[in-house]
């Protein structure tokens, strides 16, 4: 389909409908949104190993409408980012909507959300009355920390996490 | 490559353990490889960077039942890698090593198996494109995707559900086209050749006017949109299609489909939510983890959704504050957060109610027309006797009457449908721009000019009442499906409506409704919308069945005309295309002797159905009050022995031993000033003697039998480190209880700047579930030695602490038994994690 293809060779487009939950369509589209962030830098064609190196920095990132409004923004663009700063490859941008699509299942979702909720909800972070209520309901042999097993535990019972756990994009 | 090598070695271990390891289920090998995959590749998501991975080697000597076994491990892990929560690279490189593998071995096989495997590999492809093409047709989503941005993901649910109602519809138009509509337009005789198909010569020149159109009357009575127009035909065209069965047969099979789809679509909710019982266990955690919409991406939206949270959150506290102070209002706050799906059901019966009574009116105009049309029949027919002696005269004359006066009362009940669906719509566009686009219009342009704020006050912006507008749906598919029978060409017209309505809906929504104030949640009535629609497609199957079963239909007019009733069309179709003895076999299947026994079966099944399932729920509430224990009474219980050896020190471990499995007796120690009592949550102030009085008698204990643990029984203490025992529950989490450890006394010196560690002798580095972690800071005056109680397989660790702590320090010292021993003192390792 002339140019769009341009961008990924077929194995690659492959692999990619492989390890995430989008078809080809909307890897393409979501690589025209990355590119769109920053169409200075990232070149049109993907096929030589750029996706793992170039980043994008996170000022550019959390401009994007889909996240301009999410509080939780910085934290997530840290999690996904390999270096932990919050610039993205196009590997993690892809990985992080993957995550947030609707087919993903929940047990990726929990792991992703402990580790961007885990940070957010520490005692000196967050008001301390909220805190204690968290660790009343949810702490179960009472280490005053909330593991995984516990949180998994909380949220693979919340009949709303699968919906607001969900970004389109 | 080490791995493959490490592949064949695990299946040839694997071999050695389990000499049926191909017997093992499906779900067990999926088990089994990503087990492996989690040993190879480790839960961190970082690559490693030995290559040596890469390597590779030869797997010759194996088997080609090992390599046949590998290659399903490759592919099941090939199709569960993107459930990993790994980087991307990491996944491409497992992908890409998987894939090799297969590459190579694949070929070695036998040709048979060669040639399945090539055929898989082309299935698959066939898939994946099919998917990719299938994507390409999923309409608006753009405009979803707008408006969920702007409303957040509760409205744009009416519109996901519009746009699935949209697909049903789709289908049921696309299927009744192809077998119903279009053989008769194609093959079956044309418009003006039998009466059934003409407009009547009184009616000729009124056909035109607007009023008969407006009532589906003239030609567009007599087209493929009604019932009438259908040929009753046997056999239709050269070809001999046969019509009326086929008419019959898409009446029920809408019906099926439609079923199958909704509970299809209800199954996969429920399992999605995993069928938690509503109980509100963990609100104020579901607040705030799953609290933020992540759809949101307007300013005013997430301030609302912010302001939402925010109050919620407060109300929350606020009511666990009560709840310490006044368990009795708890309950009632309780209810009032419930959603209450009360005055859901209350528009819903009105609209059914609607629509019911339309139904009977129908059919008791049927009923009159009937009457009418025979009453005046036989009046013509008598005087048609008396004034024309001639016989084959008096048969025409008959057949004539016949054919112009006899009404079609299906395609009355047809065009009522239409009339009805037409006129919905045109309510819908007018209310909407009345209540909405005018009142907007007006609030906007008159807010300069007048009094008090339109805009923030009365009457303000309209909001998208998303539960009205979801019932609305309902009713409208409820329409369409108590029509669709009589009228064919009905779910064509919804799908033209449906797309109307999402055009109209969403400019309307976005022009002219602002955000809800109140943000609330739609996910619990996730099935509750769906199980309106199944009640509806029930009650709208009812009218068509009766009139199937036990209704004559016209004899004048459409696909049954001169049967009996409707059904007999099967019975037609079996005995003349079928071999006699199904006929038989058929006619006894009908009878009573074979009907009860199956209903009875049915009953009985679901009778053992319900059962399992309120068995399970039974099962279920246990494990949770089983966790409940834990938290609170477990504690307690472990407290309670440590506390209650102060005084006698011989048998810690067979009080600890009475009083495990023991939950509905008392403590040994109830407790006396001067010594703790029992403590809910295994905590004691450190250092009081006198505790509040409430702490001596905790009230209802659970057993685990059923009855209800009283949950605003049990006391929210505040946490206050505990100096004086040792959890042995550490890095069990989840586990049923097991029997209390032996306890044995150690005693030490308490040490300001240091902290104490229960840790477990036999392995130092077990690895722990998370980040659990048992420990208690010394006070600073302490420095008498005391004792402490601390259980079987663990030693008693104080780690002195950095200034920079968080938990890593550099030294250690451990205390064995009774003694302070030198020789074990002041070991320096780092910290270990328990």
């Amino acid at each position: 389909m002339g140019n769009k293809q341009a961008a990924f060779t077929e194995s690659q487009l492959e692999q990619y409908q492989d390890c995430t939950f989008f078809t080809r369509k909307e890897i393409l589209r979501i690589f025209r949104r990355y590119r769109d962030l920053d169409s200075d830098h990232i070149p049109k064609s993907y096929t030589r190993g750029e996706a793992s190196r170039i980043k994008v920095p996170f000022e550019y990132i959390e401009k994007m409408p889909e996240l301009k409004e999410n509080p939780f923004r910085r934290r997530i663009c840290e999690v996904f980012s390999e270096d932990g700063s919050g610039n993205m490859t196009f590997d993690d941008f892809l990985d992080m909507f993957s995550v947030f699509s609707e087919q993903a299942p929940q047990d990726i979702k929990a792991v992703y959300a402990f580790k961007i909720y885990g940070e957010t909800v520490h005692p000196i972070k967050v008001n301390c009355c909220v805190f204690h209520q968290i660790l009343e309901e949810a702490d179960l042999d009472d280490d005053s920390q909330l593991s995984y097993m516990e949180f998994e535990h909380v949220i693979s019972r919340a009949p709303d996490f699968l919906n607001t756990f969900h970004i389109r994009i | 490559m080490p791995v493959l090598y490490g592949l064949g070695m695990n299946v040839r271990t694997l071999d050695h353990k389990y000499p049926g390891q191909e017997a093992m289920s499906a779900r067990a090998c999926r088990r089994e490889n990503l087990e492996y995959l989690r040993r190879k590749f480790g839960n961190d998501d970082n690559v490693r960077d030995d290559d040596d991975f890469l390597m590779p080697t030869d797997d010759e000597d194996a088997t080609e039942e090992q390599i046949l076994i590998n290659i399903e491990r490759q592919k099941e892990i090939i199709s569960s890698i993107r459930k990993q929560p790994w980087r991307m690279k990491k996944k491409i490189r497992c992908l890409r090593m998987a894939q090799d593998y297969l590459s190579r071995y694949e070929g070695k096989l036998s040709k048979k198996r060669g040639y399945q495997e090539a055929t898989e590999r082309i299935w698959r492809k066939v898939k994946r494109e099919l998917a990719n093409f299938a994507s390409f047709f999923i309409p608006w989503e753009t405009r979803i995707k707008m408006i969920e941005s702007y409303f957040g993901s509760v409205v744009a649910s009416y519109f996901i559900f519009l746009r699935w109602l949209f697909w049903i519809n789709i289908v049921l138009s696309i299927v009744t086209m192809s077998f119903v509509v279009l053989p008769e337009m194609i093959v079956g005789l044309p418009y003006g050749s039998v009466p059934r198909k003409t407009v009547p010569e009184p009616e000729l020149d009124r056909a035109q006017h607007i009023a008969t159109v407006w009532d589906f009357g003239g030609y567009l009575k007599h087209s493929v949109l009604f019932y009438g127009y259908y040929s009753d035909r046997r056999y239709l065209g050269k070809g001999g299609y046969q019509l009326p069965l086929a008419y019959f047969m898409v009446g029920i099979g809408s019906f099926v489909y439609s079923f199958a789809v909704i509970l299809r679509k209800m199954a996969d909710n429920s399992r999605q939510s995993k069928l938690s019982t509503g109980e509100d266990q963990f609100t104020f955690c579901w607040k705030v983890f799953c609290g933020w919409d992540s759809l949101i991406g307007q300013q005013e939206t997430a301030d609302n959704k912010f302001a939402a949270i925010t109050t919620g959150l407060r109300v929350s506290m606020v009511v666990s504050i009560i709840t310490m102070v006044f368990p009795v209002f708890f309950d009632l706050i309780g209810q009032m957060e419930k959603y209450h799906p009360r005055t859901m059901l209350r528009i819903m019966v009105l609209n059914l109610g609607n629509l019911y009574t339309l139904m009977i009116a129908l059919f008791k105009k049927v009923n009159n027309l009937q009457n009418v049309t025979v009453a005046e029949h036989i009046q013509d027919v008598i005087t048609d006797i008396l004034s024309n002696k001639n016989q084959t005269d008096l048969v025409d004359v008959l057949t004539a009457r016949a054919g112009v006066k006899e009404q079609c009362w299906e395609t009355i009940v047809g065009q009522e449908m239409f009339k009805l669906s037409v006129f919905d719509m045109i309510a819908t566009v007018v209310t909407t721009l009345i209540f909405d686009f005018l009142r907007g219009l007006f609030v906007r342009f008159a807010n300069y000019c007048w009094c008090w704020d339109l805009e923030g006050g009365i009457p303000g912006y309209g909001e998208f009442g998303v539960a009205e507008n979801v019932l609305h749906l309902i009713y409208n598919q409820g329409m369409i499906w108590m029509g669709a029978f009589f009228s064919p060409c009905l779910p064509l017209l919804n799908v033209l409506k449906l797309i109307a309505l999402m055009y109209f809906r969403s400019w309307a929504v976005i022009m002219c409704n602002t955000p809800h104030q109140r943000v609330f949640r739609a996910s619990r009535s996730n099935n509750f919308y769906f199980v309106l629609l199944l009640i509806m497609l029930f009650l709208s199957m009812l009218p068509t069945g009766y009139v199937m079963v036990s209704i004559e239909p016209s004899r004048n007019c459409g696909p049954f005309s001169g049967r009996r009733r409707m059904f007999d069309i099967i019975s037609e179709t079996v005995k003349n295309s079928f071999p006699g003895w199904f006929t038989i076999v058929l006619s006894y299947m009908s009878t009573a002797g074979v009907i009860i026994p199956v209903i009875m079966l049915l009953v009985m099944a679901i009778y053992y159905l319900q059962s399992m399932v309120h068995a399970y729920k039974e099962a279920n509430n246990d494990l949770r009050m089983q966790l409940e224990y834990e938290r609170t009474e477990g504690k307690r219980k472990v407290f309670e022995m440590s506390a209650g050896n102060k005084n006698n020190q011989d048998s810690p471990a067979a009080r600890a031993v009475t009083n495990s499995g023991n939950p509905a007796g008392k403590p040994a120690n109830p407790g006396t000033p001067s010594h703790p009592g029992p403590i809910p949550n295994g905590r004691v102030p450190s250092g009081a003697s006198t505790l509040p009085p409430r702490f001596h008698n905790p009230g209802p204990r659970p057993n685990f039998t059923g009855i209800p643990f009283n949950r605003s029984m049990s006391s929210k203490v505040r946490y206050i480190p505990v100096r004086n025992y040792m959890n042995p529950y550490d890095g069990m989490i989840l586990t049923p209880p097991i029997a209390p450890p032996r306890f044995r006394r150690v005693q030490y010196t308490p040490q300001p700047g240091t902290r104490l560690m229960a840790v477990p002798t036999a392995n130092r580095a077990m690895p722990g579930v998370g980040s659990i972690r048992r420990s208690s800071t010394c006070s600073r005056q302490g420095s008498r030695p005391t004792s402490v109680l601390v259980p079987e397989g663990y030693e008693l660790v104080q780690v002195h602490v950095d200034a920079t702590d968080d938990g890593q320090s550099s030294q250690e010292t451990s205390f064995v038994d009774d003694d302070f021993d030198d020789t074990r003192s002041n070991r320096s390792q780092s910290a270990s994690r328990l």
